[in-house]
């Protein structure tokens, strides 16, 4: 009995004493709230860029006046990731800690460059998770975004996370994950998109911090940035964005904009509800043509123009007919864009061949560049309008009939 | 024949027939979600689901025999039945070698445990801290005996339960059904001869029966139906593991990995508000992989005990196998990338050879000496 208990109490103390290799106070880390990386200066040299939290300041309210900023920056390069990270621990005062971090943003031209050490780092990291959000900054540097205030949130890596999780109202650029930046990068018939972030001017929010307010800039979601390989080629614009998320399937109840009937400058909103795309497959001869067949519920959420010669059925049918070309069209934007422009293959082209013409892909992966901008297209589009939200009569502008 | 192979201490251990089948489900499961998964995925890419069922599948077809040899066992158990069929120095010597192999793989289930908490929790303490503590754990559950073990099991494998539905509720968002396309990407024979990895973990519980089954309070005409039952349980909840795994994150990503499962636990979120829950995830991990390891140790600490001279105390095998096993665990875990070519070379060829081969050969064997189970028999060798 007297050996069980020396056991038992051998083992409740493994249990007891682990923590003490391990021991992390809460107020000696500098939880990191969002990651900028770039090209440093100093040709070879890579610049980490965080944000971290201050608790204190956060809970004193936020502002010179009370607890002072929520948020503290700092700065510092070195030959890798890890060194620069390292030399941000000579006067930081704490302990970097990722597991809370919202947001990875990769700076232009560092991704114009190269984007392994960003995924290698951060991947191989056991503090970050794999639904970390990740950003391109475009046309800037990832410091600049990160330094700067956004949106409503004290603090602003929790508001640039929040853009990208709600990415799918405006539905024109992809919502990036770390895994998913991993897989695309690793997977032989797939390449990274990640979405950007563009600073522009300030409109309405007014600021309190006399810095922002005099750069008066703001992080914007400006569409997908598209990789071939390793290296950033180029950007979606509006259109083509959206038709990039219908190529990939990742389209999720965005609004989009319809022209008003009989060339008025007018336009109808119209909310894509649940919508399904299946991409079919098919080879003639050598040349592999993609079928895209996409079915949606929508909803006629806003119409700014009055429509007098329509009744409900009929501007119904006008909106579905309207809605189902303006998707085919970015739908064949994005394929031109990505084959003539970029000639890079960010729309899973090869996925799908891979996974639906096995034999094939076998014979001519190795030539997937060289075929890739010649691969055709077929886009087939059925909407269907369920409801006018509340509505269930066109807008008309009420007359006084006389007898 | 001697008293103590007639009654010998191990005999009297009884477990229930769900407990066994419990015990069955958690031999699989730990290890074949933490590192096999992330092997198969180097091997045959999209295919790794295919070639664990293939194993699984293989390990159903395989357990008719070794139920048939463990019924011939009854009445006077494994330990001596071996001694009959093969003498006394050889049935000893095949007594040590299966118990050396449950010695080894005791080691890769106790590495699944420690490299767990190590890498991904607590990376600053050293790796022989854990493997010290686990030790001694399972050595204490092991002199606690089988029918603890059995006990463990049913909690066990409630808690795998709970691990896969809450892997699955915080992975569904990302599962994409494509990733699995198309099947046998790399070809049937590179996926059938894929198995062979998971068969260490399958082959664990095929082997692990021929020791379990004597000490089933289940009739043995029921024996198949309750392995089944436990293989068919961890197969499925392996194969959710493996399916989602591959579904939710790509072959490739689980292949860049040594333990698979834990980059799975890092991409589920429940909605934003549980968007970490590993730690909560590990917790209920352990609990089946504590009864691997419980039932692995068991089995080596048994054998021996049937292969040496029977003075020898059990609780003196119990330290001396765990004694044993903490530098072989160190050696084995603590260069891991040497370790993940371990258990994707060398361990599936040994395992096969072990856990099917020489119970085949052993069948074979019974089937030319059929006297050798009569009761009462007396031919020791």
């Amino acid at each position: 009995m007297r050996r069980h208990r020396l056991i038992a109490a051998l083992c409740g103390l493994a249990l007891l004493l682990s923590g003490c290799w391990d021991l992390r106070e809460m107020n000696h880390l500098a939880l990191v709230m969002a990651v900028g990386i770039d090209k440093a200066e100093t040709p070879g040299r890579i610049q980490v860029t965080i944000q971290v939290a201050r608790p204190s300041a956060e809970s004193k309210g936020s502002g010179p006046s009370q607890g002072g900023k929520p948020v503290y920056i700092a700065t510092a390069d070195g030959d890798t990731i890890f060194a620069a990270i390292r030399n941000l621990a000579q006067f930081t005062s704490r302990r970097i800690m990722w597991a809370h971090n919202n947001i990875v943003i990769v700076g232009e031209s560092l991704a114009q460059e190269d984007i392994t050490p960003v995924i290698d780092f951060f991947t191989r990291n056991q503090e970050l998770r794999m639904r970390t959000w990740v950003a391109i900054a475009r046309g800037s540097r990832a410091r600049d975004i990160v330094t700067t205030s956004t949106g409503m949130e004290d603090i602003p890596g929790i508001s640039l996370s929040a853009l990208l999780r709600y990415a799918e109202l405006p539905g024109e650029a992809v919502r990036s994950e770390l895994g998913d930046v991993l897989h695309a990068f690793l997977a032989p018939d797939d390449s990274p998109v990640i979405a950007a972030l563009e600073l522009r001017p300030r409109s309405l929010t007014p600021t309190n911090d006399p810095e922002q307010a005099e750069r008066g800039l703001q992080a914007v979601l400006s569409g997908t940035a598209i990789f071939k390989h390793t290296r950033l080629v180029g950007y979606t614009e509006r259109d083509v964005g959206r038709g990039l998320l219908w190529i990939r399937r990742q389209m999720n109840n965005a609004v989009l904009s319809i022209p008003c009937p009989k060339g008025s400058k007018s336009s109808m909103a119209v909310e894509v509800r649940r919508p399904k795309i299946n991409v079919r497959s098919s080879i003639n001869g050598q040349t592999p043509t993609l079928h895209f067949e996409i079915e949606t519920l929508a909803w006629l959420s806003e119409q700014d123009c009055p429509t007098p010669q329509f009744g409900t059925l009929e501007l119904k049918r006008y909106a579905q007919d309207a809605l189902a070309k303006e998707i085919a069209a970015d739908v064949k934007d994005a394929v031109q864009f990505l084959q003539q422009e970029l000639k890079t293959d960010g729309g899973k082209f090869a996925r799908v061949l891979h996974t639906q013409q096995p034999a094939w892909w076998r014979m001519n992966r190795s030539r997937w560049q060289e075929l890739f901008p010649k691969v055709k297209a077929t886009v087939a589009v059925r909407v269907k309008i369920r409801k006018m939200s509340l509505f269930t009569r066109p807008m008309v502008m009420g007359e006084i009939r006389s007898k | 024949m001697g008293q103590a192979e007639q009654t010998s201490p191990t005999s009297q251990v009884r477990i229930g027939a769900f407990q066994l089948v419990t015990i069955f489900a958690n031999l699989v499961y730990g290890k074949a979600i933490g590192f096999t998964n992330g092997a198969l995925a180097r091997t045959v890419g999209r295919d790794t689901w295919i070639a664990m069922a293939v194993a699984f599948l293989t390990g159903m077809a395989l357990i008719p025999a070794m139920v048939w040899l463990a019924r011939r066992t009854v009445g006077h158990g494994l330990v001596t039945y071996l001694k009959r069929l093969l003498g006394r120095p050889l049935g000893a010597l095949v007594l040590l070698i299966f118990a050396g192999y449950f010695g080894v793989a005791f080691a890769t289930s106790a590495n699944t445990a420690t490299l767990h908490i190590n890498d991904y929790l607590m990376t600053e303490t050293p790796f022989m801290f854990f493997v010290i503590g686990y030790t001694l754990l399972i050595a204490y559950g092991v002199y606690l005996g089988l029918e603890v073990a059995g006990r463990l099991s049913v909690f066990g494998l409630l808690m795998t339960l709970l691990l896969t539905l809450s892997m699955v509720a915080g992975a569904f968002d990302k599962f994409d059904a494509t990733q699995l396309l198309p099947f046998i990407d790399g070809g049937l024979l590179p996926t059938l001869a894929a198995s062979a990895i998971a068969h260490t973990d399958v082959g664990m519980a095929v082997a692990a029966a021929l020791v379990l089954l004597p000490h089933s309070v289940g009739p043995p005409g029921r024996w198949v139906k309750l392995c089944w039952w436990g293989l068919a349980s961890s197969g499925i909840t392996v194969l959710v593991w493996s399916i989602f795994e591959i579904a939710t994150l790509g072959p490739e990503v689980i292949g860049q990995y040594l333990i698979a499962c834990m980059q799975m636990a890092r991409a589920a979120e429940l909605s934003i508000y549980l968007h970490r829950y590993e730690m909560i995830m590990v917790v209920m991990f352990f609990y089946g992989v504590v009864t691997q390891s419980v039932v692995t140790l068991y089995c080596a600490v048994l054998l021996t005990e049937g292969a040496l001279p029977p003075k020898i105390k059990r609780s003196y095998l119990v330290a001396g196998w765990a004694a044993l096993t903490v530098p072989l665990q160190f050696y084995l875990g603590s260069d891991r990338d040497q370790y993940g070519i371990f258990l994707e070379t060398t361990w599936p060829v040994a395992s096969i050879l072990l856990t099917y081969g020489l119970p085949l050969l052993l069948c074979l064997v019974a089937l030319l000496r059929p006297s050798a189970s009569a009761k009462g028999s007396t031919k020791s060798g």
